[in-house]
């Protein structure tokens, strides 16, 4: 980032980012800014050196996982379902990823605004986790248009409006720098757990539950018809590991992340063969 | 030429009017919305739309055309071994000036082989029997009102009554690893998109969602022939390009500035960065770790 003259709209954003510890060099540094940014060396300094003398017991930490990843809150919201060629790709969300990181212990994560350019209409962002006792450090610096998803979308002005669009597309790279820390079995582990929470479920037969599914689809306007052909197969001959996955794709309509459309694609007949050879 | 297209509909059109746009504002076609986007550039379609390409040489494609659909450019076969000698430019040149491609004995042959081939497949065949050809399609896109054509090569109906749009393609390879390239080459997804997009538009499918199939036959024997239907998904990445398509060329004609590659219309001449292609960085990220610096800095 080269200097720029004093008039320049440019401004920092408050960060907690261990890794600008010195402090930016353009724009007009506020004085509340500089003293964050002292503070926030020497909490640094002091955080790696608890963290490596009160290093983690991982017997512990399994056993708070453990302990979250039961809770039916948690289990509900660990997966999304995201469209990818008219399928839904699910995996674990951000949510599980912090909860993750909190019982794991001895991980600073977050995501900083490094600078907004009004200017560009860009803001350039970093994600990161730091595993402060192993020193395994993730961080990815990126830039977000002040615009929403897809092409044509105007310029957002709107101060608010560009903090919540950088929070919904920093939380994808926050998943990930947090999930590239953390060791793969704990969290292959957490997310087996939270299925088999949402397998169990409340305790429930599982015919009532069934119908509890068809029922809270039914309201959004899905038909028990469109669910056994998503499930690919009758309600009769369903698992608790399809009112599991159910279950995760009803958190993720609510959350907007997929479309009835999407998850509940119309059908498409194909053109077969019998369809063009047959004599009309 | 004949009177100019002001109302959406279907048309019966000869090659020479449909190709030289009869929509007095200017109308987009599917080859001229693939010529606007990359790996094309706007200055490639403007150059098109001045220069249209009057194919001096036979083309395999149109005489297949010809054969199977029943219309399209009229050809005439002259009874030679090859070009070289007079009799046979002679022959060519008398063809041309009746407005008809010459070909040769030799080729005339492949290309029946190649029509018989689609006629005698068992889905092509029964396909190509009943329908209605070289159809030409005119409407205004919903979301711009900009006017939009289409001519279809074959237009007709299942058995289930389905609206069905058939367009017939000669190629090296029919196999689908060789075709699902040349979608993405070609842009044939996007011809799809548009094509039913125009059938939706003017009401064809009569509420039906309509369908389109591609009969891809090979040129040489024993021509084999492949019937294929793009995936939905295909097809929504078809219209995503068509309609960026139209906003570039919208954007085009209000700049009235058609530029080359890497540039938007109306933005000022820059020079292009470029990096390598991702694969080959990440082939060399594997191998080296990361890009050599400057010399300069470690001098």
């Amino acid at each position: 980032m080269t200097a720029v003259e004093p008039t320049s709209r440019r401004n920092t954003a408050s960060t907690n980012t261990p890794v600008r510890a010195a402090a930016p060099d353009f724009g007009r540094l506020g004085q509340a800014t500089a003293v964050e940014a002292s503070r926030a060396i020497a909490q640094v300094q002091m955080a790696v050196t608890i963290a490596q003398q009160v290093p983690r017991d991982e017997e512990r930490a399994i056993a708070k996982m453990r302990r979250s990843c039961t809770r039916m809150e948690l289990a509900q919201r660990a997966f999304y379902s995201l469209p990818r060629n008219n399928k839904a790709v699910t995996g674990p969300t951000v949510q599980l990823a912090r909860e993750l990181a909190r019982c794991w212990g001895n991980i600073d994560y977050g995501v900083a605004e490094m600078v907004r350019d009004d200017d560009h209409g860009q803001s350039e962002m970093q994600a990161f986790a730091w595993d402060m006792e192993d020193n395994a450090r993730n961080a990815e610096t990126f830039i977000v248009p002040h615009k929403r998803a897809g092409a044509r979308s105007p310029l957002l002005t709107d101060v608010a409006t560009i903090a919540e669009n950088n929070a919904s597309v920093s939380a994808r790279r926050e998943r990930k720098v947090i999930y590239s820390v953390l060791p793969a079995w704990f969290t292959t582990m957490a997310q087996d757990i939270c299925r088999e929470t949402l397998r169990v479920g409340n305790g429930q037969e599982l015919a009532a539950r069934v119908q509890e599914a068809v029922d809270i689809f039914a309201r959004g306007g899905v038909t028990a018809e469109q669910l056994e052909k998503r499930v690919e197969k009758p309600r009769a001959d369903w698992t608790a590991d399809d009112i599991a996955e159910l279950e995760i794709l009803f958190t993720s309509l609510k959350n907007k992340e997929i479309t009835k459309e999407e998850a509940f694609p119309a059908e498409q007949e194909r053109v077969t063969a019998a369809d063009i050879t047959n004599p009309a | 030429m004949t009177e100019p297209i002001t109302e959406a509909g279907v048309y019966e059109l000869d090659d020479a009017t449909y190709h030289g746009d009869p929509v007095p504002g200017g109308s987009l076609s599917s080859s001229g919305a693939r010529l606007l986007l990359p790996p094309n550039c706007p200055a490639l379609y403007r150059h098109r739309q001045e220069n249209p390409i009057v194919k001096a040489t036979f083309d395999f494609g149109h005489v297949a055309h010809r054969l199977v659909l029943g219309k399209g450019t009229e050809f005439k076969v002259v009874d030679a071994d090859s070009w070289r000698t007079n009799k046979a430019k002679e022959a060519a040149a008398e063809a041309r000036e009746q407005g008809k491609t010459p070909l040769l004995t030799k080729d005339f042959e492949q290309a029946v082989a190649m029509a018989n081939a689609v006629r005698n497949d068992p889905l092509a065949g029964p396909l190509f029997r009943h329908g209605e050809a070289e159809q030409s399609l005119f409407w205004q896109d919903h979301r711009t009102d900009i006017w939009l054509r289409a001519r279809l090569d074959w237009l007709t109906r299942t058995t289930k009554g389905q609206v069905l749009v058939v367009d017939l393609k000669t190629c090296e390879h029919a196999d689908n690893e060789a075709i699902r390239k040349s979608v993405s080459d070609y842009g044939y997804h996007q011809q799809d998109a548009l094509y039913l997009d125009g059938v939706t538009s003017l009401g064809l499918n009569e509420g039906k969602p309509p369908a389109f199939l591609f009969v891809f036959v090979e040129k040489k024997p024993p021509h084999i022939v492949n019937v294929v239907e793009l995936h939905p998904a295909t097809r929504g990445w078809g219209r995503t390009l068509n309609d960026e398509a139209i906003d570039t060329w919208i954007a085009c004609r209000e700049h009235n500035d058609w530029p080359g590659y890497g540039r938007e219309p109306g933005k000022p001449h820059d020079i292009n960065m470029l990096e390598l292609p991702v694969w080959k960085q990440r082939q060399l990220e594997d191998e080296f770790g990361s890009p050599t610096a400057t010399y300069l800095e470690s001098a």
